[in-house]
This record gives C-alpha cells, structure tokens and sequence, in this order.
C-alpha cells in the first residue's frame, strides 16, 4: 500500500541502481544538488530514459523556473527532490546530505490540488501541524493566519468541493506555506487557470515568497510566468532531458507583475529563452 | 399559465426604470419580484400535488367500478374489501407481529453483513497478495443472483429467522464488500503522497487519508444495502417461513386471499418508502464529499 502508491501512476516500475553515486562536486552553498543524475522508467516493457546526465545545483533562497517541452522531465525532478523516488544513477543531495525518501523538508504544490475532501479549508491547512503534534490551539491560530494571508478569510468551513479553482489553489498554497518547509516545489500549480487568475496568483505568491525567500523550484510551460516569478530559468531539452539553457533573469526586485512585460529587458529575456525552447517544441510536435 | 418560469418574471422589469430610482425603489422592486417567484412557486405546487391527488382518486375509482364489473372481484378484490382487511390486521396486531420479524431478520442481516463485509473489503483492499488468490471466488459470487442462495439457506438454516438473516446479510455483505474494496483501492495516490511529504507515517496515511477516503465509498454501499436487506428477509420469507410480512404475503395468495395480498404489499410498500425517506434524510446530514462515490456491487 505505501510504497508502491508513492510512485505516480503510469510510472509502474523505478529503477534504482545502488552504489552509483557520484558526489564529488559538492557545493557548499547548494541547497538542491543534482549530480550525474539519470532516470529510467520501465513503461510497458519499454526502457524509456528520462533525465540523463543531469547536473544543477539551486542556492539557498533562489527562485528557480523549470521550462521544457512537455513529458521532459521536469515533474521527475521535482519528484525527485521530494523524495517520492530516487534517481537511477548519481545522487539527489539535499542540504549537503542524500534526499530523504520522502524529503519531510519540502514542501510540494502539485497541478492537482490534493486537497483532503473531507477537510474543510481550516482543517486541510491544518494537517501537516497535527500530523507534526502541535498543540491545537497553536495550530488553529497559526493556520488562521496563513488563512487571512492567502486571502481565503471567511472560507475557514468550506469544503474543496465547494471552493472555485483558484480559491482550492489558495488553498493547496497555504496549506503548504503553513509548516514552513525550507524549500517549496510546484509544479505548474496555476497550469489548469484561466490567464487572468494565474497571473493573480502569480503575484500573490510573488508577494508571499519575497518576504520568506524560501528556496523555490517552479516548474512551467509559460516563459512569461517563469520570467516573471524567477531569479533564473532553466531550459530543458526533450526527453531524456539535460540542461539546455540556464538563464539567470536580471530584473530588479520586487517585480511588478503587471507591468514587467513591457520592460525592454523581458523582451530580450523571452525571445532568448523562446530562441532555447522553439526547435525542441517543434521537433516534438513533429514526431 | 403554469409553465411562466420564474425568469420570464425577472425579464418584465424595465431596466431604466431600475436606474432611475433609488435604493428603496429597488428594494421595493426585489421584494415584489421574489412576491412573484414565490407565488409562482406556491401554485406549481398545489398544482402538482392537486394532479396526484387526481391520480390517486382515479385509479381507486377506476379499481372500484371495474372490480366485479369489468373483471371479476376474485382476482383484484376492492378498494372498500382492502381497507376492511388492512384495518382488521392493524387492530388484531396481525401487521406488527409480521412485521416485527421481519424488521428483526432485515436488521440483523444489515449489521452481520455491513461489519463482515467493511472487515474483508479493507483485508482485501490492502492486501495485494490475498485479493489475487480470491479474485477469481470473488467473480463468482459477483455474477451469482445471491437470491438464489436463499433455498440453500433455508436448508441449512431451517424455516426460522435464521435463514433470512443469513440471506440478508449475504446481500449486505456483498454490497458493502465490494464498495469497501473499491474504496481501498481508488485512494489517491496524490493524497496518500501529499501526507508523507508533511511526514505522515503509515498510521497516519491510513488515519487521514485511506478511512476517510473509504467511508464515502461504504457509505454509499450502505444506502444501497438498506433497501436490499429488506429484500433478502422478503424472499427468505415468501420461501419458506410461518412469521414476517413475506410469509404474509404468500399465506394470502396461497388461500386466494386477494385482499389480504394486496395488503400486505401496501404495508410493504409503506416500509419501503419509509426507508428511502430514511436514507435521504440521512443524505441531507452527511458532508458533501460522501456524496461524490459511484456505488459499484450487484446486489440481487
């Protein structure tokens, strides 16, 4: 029941290979270490090789982008670093040691909300303080805080099926933010939003990390998003995927997201990283 | 006149007129339009309830004048013959003496077979290994009409209550077994990863994710295992009994006592629709999200 239901469907078998960690190239500042990371799947039989020869390392307190064609890759990673499973050669370092299996010390917003349908908004933001043992008042307080902070006040009793899209996002936000987990990972948490709403809460959790700066690891497809939000983007090729383009964003802080597009040094960003991403889109789309 | 929907309503209010006043003129204008809404409500209504009333009273009417007329009075007896014997049996106590036994086989079937059947569906549910060995029994018995056991039952168990509550809980059990099993097996992995992440433990995923996730799913095999427990006690009954409104019902048609079996079809049809009532009610009390699950499972 535990083990296997960690792995993401789809994704039957994972093969680990032991003792094949290189971790040589450590660096101090690294809160994230990739080294000489490949991953194989076993799909239908089928050896499908996902990320090869992977190597990246995120400083404490960057926000990082993660952009590629789709099914590249990127979700592995995050999967990866959040401990669900382990690389099938190299070594996922967190905070100078091997990732935990699963990782307790990220916190994960994935494109689903994952919210406990039978939580009301108050008790979903909860959980991960009563799972930890807080006291309950403690806990109440603490998560009608994070509550007021994402702008979800007088929702406290809803339960998700009763929430709009963008409101089981806030929710799925501060549900995560609430423990303080050192290093937050999503992945296209706004992917399934209309443009306007995404950009909202694009702003919000702008607004949100540049008070904590926590160490941030966001995976998208849209470039504007990823220049918006990030200190750097990294381009993926496709599948099995390696870095293509590791581009760090130059723009000042704090960004308006608003009016960040008409700045002349967005524009040269997007057409760089459009540069970066196009011939692989195409040739994915071509085959 | 009737079919005026209520937006056709709102549509009759001129819009500048709605500008050009005020807030008490608007106030004033909603209070009236919902008048409207809640009138037009109240005369669908008794327009409703008036046409099953006009159903009701017509077929009884049609069932008195053709019975010994159109059709002779032996096979649907009458309205007037049907009261006589209702009446009769629910002053002599006849009705609560069969119906106590069946409410007593029906209800005792309903917790055997509810307790066993979350047992096995979660034993199974976790267990990859033994849900392999017995899926193939499990097939079996899903495609089997579990009425059909029902002489088997009787032979085991003999003509008393035994029988019945063993046939109902079979049904129940069933029907619970398989939602239970479901319900194991359609956790969210994105969940069950979701509570790891926060570190949650074994006990943890199972106390946060995999119970309440399941008691959707049993609930949802419970509403149906209600109607159909009393469905097992009947057939138990009409099979082979000397107590219960099943055994009623077959000692009446077996005399060609046409009043007395219409009878005992309508006091069944009353417990009946007193657990629908039941189960809706009980529908209104749960949270939303335990009314979101399919049932799956044939319960007959």
């Amino acid at each position: 029941m535990n083990r296997k239901a960690l792995n993401p469907p789809g994704e039957a078998t994972t093969l680990v290979s032991s003792g094949a960690g290189g971790s040589s190239s450590q660096s101090p500042d690294a809160e994230i270490e990739f080294v000489n990371v490949e991953k194989y799947f076993l799909r239908d039989g089928r050896l499908v090789e996902t990320l090869r020869d992977l190597n990246l390392a995120v400083p404490r307190g960057q926000f990082v982008c993660l952009i590629g064609p789709s099914g590249c890759g990127k979700s592995t990673l995050l999967n990866m670093t959040a401990g669900l499973f382990e690389p099938t050669a190299g070594s996922v370092r967190f905070q100078g040691s091997p990732v935990a299996l699963p990782n307790t010390k990220v916190g994960y917003i994935t494109q689903q909300d994952n919210l406990l349908p039978w939580r009301t908004t108050a008790r979903n933001v909860e959980l991960a303080l009563r799972i930890k043992k807080m006291p309950k008042a403690q806990r109440r307080r603490r998560a009608q805080d994070i509550i007021d902070l994402v702008g979800l006040s007088g929702f406290e009793d809803a339960y998700p099926s009763e929430l709009s899209g963008g409101m089981r996002k806030r929710v799925t936000l501060a549900r995560t933010l609430v423990y303080e987990p050192d290093v937050l990972l999503a992945d296209e948490p706004f992917g399934a939003l209309d443009a306007q709403l995404k950009l909202l809460l694009a702003r919000e959790l702008l607004t949100i990390w540049e008070r904590t700066r926590q160490t941030m690891v966001f995976v998208t497809h849209d470039i504007s998003e990823a220049i918006a939000l990030a200190d750097r983007v990294i381009v993926f090729s496709r599948r099995p995927a390696t870095v293509k383009l590791d581009c760090p964003v130059d723009l000042p802080r704090p960004r308006d997201l608003f009016s960040i597009r008409s700045e002349r040094r967005y524009g040269e960003l997007y057409e760089k990283l459009w540069l970066a991403l196009a011939d692989d889109i195409e040739a994915g789309e071509a085959v | 006149m009737k079919t005026r929907s209520s937006r056709q309503d709102v549509a009759e209010v001129p819009a500048e007129a709605v500008e050009h006043d005020g807030a008490a003129r608007r106030a004033e204008m909603s209070r009236q339009l919902q008048a409207d809404v809640d009138r037009s409500r109240r005369r669908q209504r008794a327009a409703r309830y008036l046409g099953r009333l006009a159903i009701v009273v017509g077929m009884l009417a049609l069932w008195n004048y053709s019975s010994g007329r159109l059709v002779d009075e032996f096979w649907v007896s009458s309205p007037g013959a049907v009261w006589e014997r209702l009446s009769e049996w629910l002053i002599d106590g006849t009705i609560l003496h069969h119906f106590a036994f069946t409410i007593r086989a029906m209800v005792f079937g309903l917790l055997i077979g509810t307790v066993s059947g979350i047992t096995v569906g979660f034993i199974l549910g976790m267990s990859r290994f033994l849900s392999d060995i017995f899926e193939p029994f499990i097939l079996v018995v899903y495609g089997l009409p579990k009425i059909a056991l029902a002489p088997l039952f009787i032979l085991w168990f003999g003509i008393g209550i035994e029988s019945k509550v063993i046939l109902a809980a079979v049904i129940v059990f069933f029907l619970v077994f398989y939602n239970t099993y479901a319900g194991v097996h359609a956790v969210d992995r994105g969940l069950l990863d979701v509570v790891a992440i926060m570190g949650g433990g074994r006990s943890d995923r199972l106390r946060h994710v995999i119970l309440p996730s399941c008691t959707a799913w049993i609930y949802t095999g419970l509403q149906l295992a209600v109607p159909y427990s009393l469905i097992g006690a009947i057939v138990g009954e009409i099979i082979a009994s000397d107590r219960g409104l099943g055994y009623l019902l077959r000692r009446s048609s077996g005399t060609f006592d046409t009043p007395g079996t219409i009878s005992a079809l309508i006091v069944l049809a009353a417990i009946g629709l007193a657990f629908m009532a039941l189960v809706r009610l009980s529908q209104k009390w749960t949270a939303s999200w335990m009314r979101v699950q399919p049932a799956v499972g044939n319960a007959i």
